[in-house]
């Protein structure tokens, strides 16, 4: 059972506050949800709970390690997040072998399934230049999966995509879940977060101000 | 990773050798003056083809506008290596490793690996123009001492193109970098010549060997501070939180 634990988490960036002492706690097999609208703290919150930035005030615990002290990074996560991509000269699938080989987890097989799970094809030869904003997003969803990793985070994982593009994205988030990875998701698509999660959150002005089953 | 940057040393390979070749051109119009005036100072000719024909009297000219644009080479085509792969795939990298050193130090080595490759096809590219010419050979030493200043004045201006490139964008990086190299140029021809920090003030032809040392020293210096200063902003760095080609 993996656990993820915020305890008073804040993040003042250029002296604005943009998350306001927040404390969660999240376990594996479970997806949670968060709402909120544009600039309420949603894609900072998990940048901080990825360990890409780090807090102001507080700490993010994995397992009772803290983040940035005890470990740099959460051991096999997997990551979709807004405004970052891939290499845009390479193929989809050579984008994924790269990250790949950096910790030897997965082989070429795993590879292949990741990108056709996501509706992609392995041999299309075509730059990640070259792609649609929806091919864009599933390819970045397989470079999250493909590792079949323990803590999942997924920032507006349905972004672009069009109505069969969404339903697929949610029945491999409903089977990562089954797997037994800890999901976390931020969505303005209320469907989203209201057919896939075990708990929603609602951010307001950095704060975590509901929560709900 | 030296292979991803190929066609990139490609394109700095390709700009530097039609740089070289209107110097041709311009020793083929003025081939008589040239053999008159160099043909007993062949380092001085060596000088001349890679960094631009100057007249030392008159400052500024054509030449180097012509040697701002060779420097500017590899800056417009490597100086956004580290600063891209930071702010675009630097998240997916470092949530799967946190060895940022390592991936600094590794990138850092191409660039110099490619700084390297541009100079010695620079430094090749004119001794095959000087002895066509049929001017005396050229010491191997000089040859030598040329190609690792070359090498360390490019690397200097690829790093600090890509280290502010992490904090403003590469446009504003490369730009920064062609105003320091443009600065230093002017700074030849003038008094203070000897705070130039480019390659060319080492090889104006009243310079010897030891002046081309120090230069190659300081230059050295100024390659390893930058690198030092590179890696204390990339391993300070938080990722994903503003990508800084988004800011212009």
């Amino acid at each position: 059972m993996n656990r993820i634990d915020l305890e008073n988490v804040s993040k003042t960036i250029r002296r604005s506050e943009v998350l306001k002492n927040i404390s969660l706690h999240f376990e594996s097999g479970r997806i949670y949800g968060f709402i909120g609208r544009n600039g309420s703290g949603k894609t900072m919150l998990f940048r901080t709970v990825a360990g890409l930035i780090k807090p102001t005030a507080g700490c993010v615990k994995y397992n009772g390690q803290t983040l940035g002290a005890d470990i740099d990074i959460i051991p096999r996560l997997g990551l979709v997040i807004e405004n970052v991509g891939l290499y845009p000269e390479f193929s989809g699938l050579v984008n994924l072998r790269m990250l790949a080989k950096i910790n030897s987890l997965v082989g070429e097989q795993e590879i292949r399934e990741a990108v056709s799970r996501v509706g992609l094809d392995p041999d299309d030869r075509r730059t990640v230049r070259k792609y649609s904003l929806g091919m864009k997003q599933r390819i970045v969803l397989a470079q999250a999966i493909m590792e079949k990793p323990d803590v999942l985070i997924l920032d507006e994982p349905t972004n672009a995509l069009d109505e069969d593009g969404v339903e697929q994205i949610r029945g491999i988030i409903r089977e990562e879940r089954e797997r037994g990875a800890l999901v976390l998701i931020a969505s303005h698509n209320k469907e989203d977060i209201s057919s896939l999660c075990d708990r929603i959150y609602l951010m307001k002005s950095g704060e975590v101000t509901e929560a709900g089953e | 990773m030296f292979r991803r940057y190929a066609p990139r040393l490609a394109l700095t390979l390709l700009t530097v050798f039609f740089l070289d070749l209107t110097d041709l051109i311009e020793l083929h119009k003025n081939a008589a003056d040239f053999k008159l005036n160099l043909d007993n100072d062949f380092s001085r000719m060596f000088s001349e083809l890679l960094f631009g024909f100057h007249r030392i009297d008159t400052g500024l000219n054509a030449s180097d506008i012509a040697q701002l644009a060779f420097l500017a080479a590899a800056p417009l085509f490597l100086g956004q290596s580290i600063s891209a792969d930071l702010s675009i795939s630097g998240t997916y990298y470092f949530t799967r490793q946190n060895h940022r050193t390592r991936w600094y130090v590794r990138r850092s080595l191409s660039l110099l690996a490619c700084s390297l490759t541009v100079s010695l096809f620079t430094c090749l590219l004119n001794a095959a123009m000087t002895s066509y010419f049929d001017v005396n050979g050229i010491p191997a030493a000089r040859i030598a001492l040329v190609m690792l200043s070359v090498t360390m004045c490019i690397f200097v201006l690829v790093m600090l193109s890509n280290i502010i490139g992490i904090f403003f964008g590469s446009v504003i990086g490369l730009a920064v970098t062609v105003v320091y190299a443009g600065a230093n140029i002017l700074l030849t021809y003038s008094p203070m010549r000897q705070i130039s920090l480019v390659f060319n003030s080492a090889f104006l032809p009243d310079e010897g060997y030891a002046d081309m040392s120090v230069k190659l020293g300081v230059n050295t210096g100024i390659a390893a501070a930058v690198f030092a200063a590179g890696l204390a902003v990339v391993r300070k760095r938080e990722l994903g939180l503003v990508n800084a080609e988004q800011l212009f």
